[in-house]
């Protein structure tokens, strides 16, 4: 039976810092994109699949059904997987939808029109924290950082400095 | 032959210094541009910049060779993007100086194809390690 180890939200998906930091230490051996869009986009799965033909890792690209199809019928056979979303809404989606998400990560979210950074590289909108506290209600640990080294900051404290 | 111009993409400024500290050794190159993704930065934006120039090139024949810093990263993202979109572009990972000196030194030489493999070579023949016994 297969493990989720971690679910991170970064809009950059597949990059530099997910590659080199969550990846190694975790004994992680796949990465899912969970991206209706891209699983649904030929041209852009190829792109990340490519960009991590070296790794040794297995990699798919998934939309949120497909990730929560795979989970009920094969609990992902014996992978140890890291799940990479673009969006909180797609992870509450995906949670929603019976994901047994124990820790999700706050990793990069560019600044929009209404939204505030947290730490620097992540930003949320306020509807978006309420979103987060809702998934924190049902016992998921959710916290914010760029990547292991540096300091994590929880939701509670998140909420405080917002 | 088609020119073949050069294109660094990094993470922070590391490209951009590159290029500088291999022109002090090659002197200032022409159709070489290096571009840095910064923290903070929008990766779209530099995708957008990034097929613009390459639309350049390809408007005056010219082939691109586009060099990033790890296969995996944003940087790299964008350039397989571009590389699967255009068939004047070649990508090459783990840019370095041995690298860059020699595509300046051989790009007006030899045809795409074996240059890449003579860059590649000279950037395994630039690490060595030294020991006094």
């Amino acid at each position: 039976m297969g493990k989720i180890l971690l679910a991170r939200v970064d809009d950059r998906l597949i990059h530099g810092q997910v590659m080199t930091k969550w990846s190694k230490g975790m004994n992680t051996n796949a990465l899912f994109v969970v991206d209706d869009a891209i699983a649904a986009d030929p041209f852009m799965k190829d792109i990340y699949m490519m960009s991590t033909s070296n790794t040794g890792m297995t990699i798919k690209v998934l939309s949120i059904d497909e990730a929560v199809d795979y989970w009920n019928k094969e609990n992902y056979e014996d992978y140890r997987v890291i799940l990479l979303f673009k969006t909180i809404g797609a992870v509450k989606d995906a949670i929603d939808k019976g994901l047994p998400i124990e820790r999700l990560n706050l990793g990069g979210i560019a600044k929009g029109k209404d939204s505030k950074f947290v730490i620097p590289n992540v930003a949320v909108k306020p509807d978006e924290l309420e979103v987060l506290k809702e998934i924190a209600n049902k016992g998921i640990e959710v916290f914010f950082q760029v990547v292991p080294d540096t300091k994590a900051v929880s939701l509670k404290d998140a909420i405080k400095s917002y | 032959m088609n020119r073949k111009a050069v294109l660094v993409i990094t993470h922070g400024k590391f490209g951009i210094e590159l290029l500088k500290s291999v022109e002090m050794i090659m002197g200032e190159q022409e159709d070489a541009k290096a571009l840095g993704l910064q923290l903070g930065d929008n990766v779209d934006d530099l995708r957008n910049e990034v097929e613009k120039i390459i639309l350049e090139n390809e408007k005056e024949d010219k082939e691109t060779i586009i060099f990033v810093d790890i296969l995996g990263g944003s940087p790299s993202n964008i350039a397989l993007y571009v590389l699967k979109k255009h068939n004047s572009v070649k990508l090459v990972t783990g840019v370095n100086m041995p690298m860059l000196i020699e595509v300046f030194q051989s790009r007006d030489l030899v045809e795409l194809d074996e240059l890449l493999e003579k860059m590649i070579n000279s950037s395994m023949e630039g690490i060595n390690k030294f020991e006094f016994s």
